[in-house]
């Protein structure tokens, strides 16, 4: 964000800022020598960490420098070159605006709700013009508060340049709540540090801005301060919605119009995305959700009832401010007076802030703008690369929160080329109505479930949907105008959509959704509800036991037919796979299995457990390993997710290898498969359909090494990280298919689908 | 067949699951003599299929006396259409074969011995090179039998398949069994021929009757059981079988070109198709 905007927006902000906000904030900093400090102090201060990290030259002396000044370390190792590289910008855009403070500019657009605004508070709470305006009352009433500024300074230091670079990073939305926060907050020096760090950062990624628009807008700034130091909750994505529009203590209603559309604006327009900008308003939100009294108890004496939210917000911004202060003390111990330094520091971190804020804001509204046309996709790749670059200044090494943060990140997936038409991974659930009666709760939960991944594989996912679906239509009444097949069906899409929106449908999933429209739809209109119902219940039972369980133990004793004493080689998780190894261990064939795997995520570590069970002698390899492995396996056994018309295999992204590697050494690919996971589609490559995954679950890296080397890879320009769910096999290096019905080639696909579907293909 | 005919024609069973039973038995016997097993199992497994696909009609018929007329009634049906087959590829191979072919066989086959007989007495000209075929020598049955009709042919080696092979313009081969996946099992040696006709790029073509489809797909050579690797006299020796010398070899249906049969000139993908149709 900072390089790209230039010097005249920034000038214009800033000009505009002065303007308005002259007189209030002339006459509050006026015993202090602001213009002198201005242009120095800030550039200073933001050197400060950068200054000393690149001086310092390598990581160890960095650390050690910070370390002595008492402040936690932020920044991790690894993280060193981001460092510099968010210092650098930092610099630059302090330069710049120092250079442009003298000029006195009027943009009028901002002014107003600072004026307008009833002074400290309001102006908190309100858009960004308004806090440029409050700011220098607050903050100085702050700094008069008689903090001890050394311990502040420590504190600062090492807050400094996470908040420095959320907000330059996070944007408008958060500097604009950080804003409020100081401003409020002059009062408070006891502030918990902890919130400072923990709640933003962690708590961005997670949460789900969700709500309407406007509302969160409120919420957000009022609630994080209960909710931030705690850690953010994640499982509500709802709640956080309601919650806004009642929080809001203060919130002059004028306010929230200039505020919120740049921060909020950006949530409601990707709903399902965490937004970053937003975030921070957001997850403080879910912290209010989960202990909204607790902490407002705590801290209502001080802020007083009527703003709990500022002291919160106090805390934020305290820390930020206090962090500049340090880093400009660190960078320049020798120049100044503590004192004067302190002043000059507060003075300048105020203006910095200030004219970030503006900035930042402008940007935001020009984005919103921008984004409103766009669309969401876009905002969730800024909003992403915004993310990933805070969370990589925080520098935190706990894995929670880089989880979270990686899922954050995930949402607002930048669209990788040749694979814009596949839809985008999201971390968050897609949204929906809480209360609205549109989507069963079954299906609900199914839905979430698929989406994190508690039920994994074509099988497992097409048995929990039409359980699911079995409960849709047992809670299902026909109102009185309709037909129960027409209006059933009408009333089963959305639940099917949102199934989709939680993780695209597999092949099989399609099918068995099909079968079950086509049951719906051939009922015949005179039929008693509840005789409908159970015929359709039964329909469902009978496609699971038939298609699924029934097929599986006939493809299990069909394979033991090609199966004897083999050394089998598979690929990660199967349940087909295990019940033909144990049918043929049955039959007593001595078999002994390599588990070939992919480590994201490692499903044949299951695999090799059940065939542990099994007693079946088990070897378990990565796939990269294939070569070796190769010579010694005498068939290789996987289980296909669809097989398409032309008799490709579609199955977990690794299969191909396998099946490549098997005819590179003439052994025999067996695929099993159920018949129901056939599909009239030709596939002849991977890229048409598909489906695509995390990509942040392949980018993080045990390994201290390596360790968040590509956690940033949403900032690299020419970077693309992709991860497939599938892929597909091309039939030619399929040996043999073996379905339910026998032990086919590939080329009895199209043949078995004519005859088996003939009755449903036609509806699509 | 014309045997399980005749056994059923001369069954007295009262039931039809009897007379299932019964038919099973015949079969067993049949295999048990020195044939081609492969298309003996195939052939009679088609057989019963056919003869009992009329569902509708043995549904209908009332007792079993119907139901038996109605089952040798199917069964002669289905050995005429046998007989006709190879008529039916003589139709199809036509064109087949052209003035100046210089064709590959291996081993004794009646279908290609049929169509180069039809050839010949077109007017065409073409000469026919002969593999020996060890162990039975069987080549050299075709090759006397081919020049009693008048076809220019020499026999060559088994061995020499490969020096040969650059000099032909087609390779034309019977078949014992023909598998789901179209790749055929034949007389051993085949697998080799048409290996080295796909190198080379030479067409393979193949003469089979369509009774001799088999639901069935070899892996490999090795997973052919052992009812057909070997004549059932050899299994009932009891002899280490690993010392004998397999009778029939599996050939992939990537070296293979087209297989005439009397259902029609087919890929070998759409074998499938029609086994699925008959036993689905």
């Amino acid at each position: 964000m900072a390089p790209p905007d230039t010097p005249k927006r920034r000038g214009r902000k800033r000009s505009k800022r002065r303007a308005a906000s002259s007189g209030a904030r002339h006459t509050s900093l006026s015993e202090e020598p602001r213009p002198a400090t201005l242009p120095s102090s800030p550039a200073g201060g933001k050197k400060g960490p950068g200054a000393l990290l690149k001086k310092a030259g390598n990581k160890g002396q960095a650390n050690t420098v910070v370390l002595q000044q008492n402040c936690t370390i932020d920044t991790m190792p690894q993280k060193e070159n981001k460092l510099d590289n968010l210092c650098n910008l930092l610099e630059n855009i302090i330069l710049q605006h120092g250079r442009e403070a003298p000029t006195p500019g009027q943009k009028p657009a901002k002014v107003d709700g600072a004026t307008a605004l009833p002074p400290p508070r309001a102006g908190t709470q309100n858009a960004v013009p308004s806090t440029s305006g409050g700011l220098p009352a607050s903050l100085h009433s702050a700094l008069e508060a008689g903090k001890d500024l050394s311990k502040e300074e420590l504190e600062r230091e090492r807050k400094a340049r996470k908040e420095a670079k959320k907000a330059r990073k996070k944007g408008p939305g958060k500097e604009n709540v950080e804003e409020r926060k100081e401003t409020q907050n002059s009062g408070q020096g006891s502030a918990p540090t902890t919130t400072v760090k923990g709640s933003p950062v962690k708590g961005a990624p997670t949460t789900p801005v969700k709500g309407a628009p406007t509302t969160p807008v409120k919420g957000a700034p009022t609630r994080p301060v209960k909710g931030a130091p705690t850690t953010p909750v994640k499982g509500a994505p709802t709640t956080p919605v309601k919650g806004a529009p009642t929080t809001p203590v203060k919130g002059a209603p004028t306010t929230p119009v200039k505020g919120a559309p740049t921060t909020p604006v950006k949530g409601a327009a990707a709903p399902a995305i965490p937004v970053k900008g937003a975030a921070a308003a957001a997850t403080p939100v879910k912290g209010a959700v989960a202990k909204p009294v607790k902490v407002a108890a705590a801290k209502s004496a001080t802020a007083g009832a009527a703003v709990p939210s500022s002291i919160l917000v106090v805390d934020l911004r305290y820390g930020k401010e206090s962090s500049e202060q340090a880093g400009v003390e660190v960078a320049k111990p020798a120049g100044q007076d503590s004192t004067a330094g302190k002043s000059k520091a507060d003075l300048r971190r105020e203006r910095r802030e200030k004219q970030e804020a503006q900035r930042q804001a402008k940007l935001a509204l020009k984005e919103q703008q921008e984004e409103q046309k766009k669309q969401k996709d876009k905002q969730v790749v800024m909003e992403k690369a915004k993310a990933s670059s805070k969370a990589k200044a925080t520098g935190e090494g706990t894995r929670k929160a880089r989880v979270r943060r990686a899922s954050s990140r995930g949402s607002s997936e930048r669209k990788v080329p040749l694979l814009g038409h596949l839809p985008q991974y999201s971390p968050n659930p897609p949204p929906h109505q809480v209360n609205s009666d549109s989507i069963h709760p079954a299906v609900l939960t199914v839905g979430l479930k698929m989406k994190y991944g508690v039920v994994e594989g074509a099988t497992a996912r097409v048995i929990s949907m039409l359980a699911a679906l079995k409960l849709f239509i047992s809670d299902y009444r026909t109102p009185e105008s309709c037909d129960l097949s027409r209006d059933m069906a009408d009333k089963l899409k959305p639940n099917v959509d949102f199934l989709h929106a939680c993780r695209p449908h597999a092949i099989a999933m399609d099918n068995a959704i099909r079968s079950v429209k086509h049951k719906i739809n051939s009922i015949d209109p005179l039929t008693p509800e509840a005789q409908a119902k159970d015929e359709l219940r039964g329909a469902i039972d009978e496609f699971v036991g038939e298609n699924i369980i029934l097929a599986s133990s006939t493809i299990a004793t069909h394979a033991t037919t090609l199966i004897h004493d083999d050394v089998l080689l598979t690929f990660g998780y199967s349940a087909l796979v295990c019940d033909v190894v144990e049918a043929v261990v049955k039959e007593g064939g001595k078999v002994s299995v390599v588990v070939a795997d992919y480590p994201h995520p490692p499903s044949g570590a299951a695999m090799v457990q059940r065939l542990d069970r099994l007693g079946v002698p088990t070897y378990y390899r990565l796939v990269t390993d294939l070569s070796h492995i190769m010579s010694k396996v005498t068939k290789v056994v996987v289980e296909a997710e669809a097989v398409m018309m032309n008799g490709a295999v579609q199955a977990m992204c690794g299969t191909a290898c396998l099946a490549l590697a098997a005819a590179t050494h003439h052994k025999p690919f067996i695929v099993l498969c159920q018949t129901y996971k056939f599909c009239n589609i030709d596939l002849t490559d991977s890229l048409v359909m598909n489906e695509l995954g995390d990509a942040n679950s392949m980018v993080s890296c045990p390994s201290q090494e390596h360790q968040g080397v590509l956690a940033d890879w949403r900032d690299t320009q020419n970077l693309n990280v992709v991860r497939l769910v599938y892929d597909v096999t091309p039939a030619g290096l399929v040996t043999v298919l073996v379905t339910e019905q026998n032990v086919l080639p590939t080329s009895a696909v199209p043949v078995i689908i004519h005859r088996k579907y003939a009755d449903i293909l036609g509806q699509d | 067949m014309m045997a399980l005919m005749e056994s059923m024609r001369r069954d007295k069973s009262t039931t039809l699951q009897e007379f299932i039973e019964k038919m099973k038995l015949e079969r067993e016997k049949l295999s048990k003599v020195d044939v081609s097993v492969v298309s003996v199992s195939s052939g009679s497994e088609l057989f019963m299929r056919f003869i009992t696909l009329a569902h509708q009609e043995l549904e209908q018929a009332a007792d079993f006396a119907s139901c038996r007329e109605i089952l040798l009634r199917r069964g002669e049906k289905f050995v005429k259409n046998m007989q006709e087959s190879r008529k039916k590829i003589l139709r199809s191979s036509t064109n087949l074969i052209k003035d100046g072919m210089i064709i590959l066989t291996h081993s004794h086959s009646r279908n290609v011995l049929a169509v180069m007989t039809e050839a010949v007495k077109q007017g065409r000209q073409f000469s026919v090179f002969v593999t020996e075929s060890q162990p039975d020598n069987s080549g050299r049955c075709m090759a006397k039998a081919l020049e009693a009709v008048g076809v220019p042919c020499t026999v060559i080696l088994d061995a020499a398949v490969g020096y040969i092979m650059e000099r032909v313009n087609a390779v034309m081969l019977g078949a014992e069994g023909v598998c789901e996946n179209g790749g055929i099992i034949n007389k051993i040696g085949s697998c080799n021929v048409a290996t080295l006709a796909h190198m080379k790029n030479k067409p393979v073509y193949v003469l089979v009757e369509s009774y001799k489809f088999i639901r069935r797909i070899p892996l490999d050579n090795s997973s052919l059981p052992k009812s057909y690797l070997h004549k059932a006299s050899v299994l009932n020796h009891g002899s280490d079988l690993e010392l004998e010398h397999p009778q029939v070899d599996y050939t992939h249906p990537d070296n293979l070109t087209l297989l005439y049969t009397d259902l029609g000139v087919l890929p070998t993908s759409a074998v499938t198709e029609h086994l699925i149709k008959l036993y689905t």
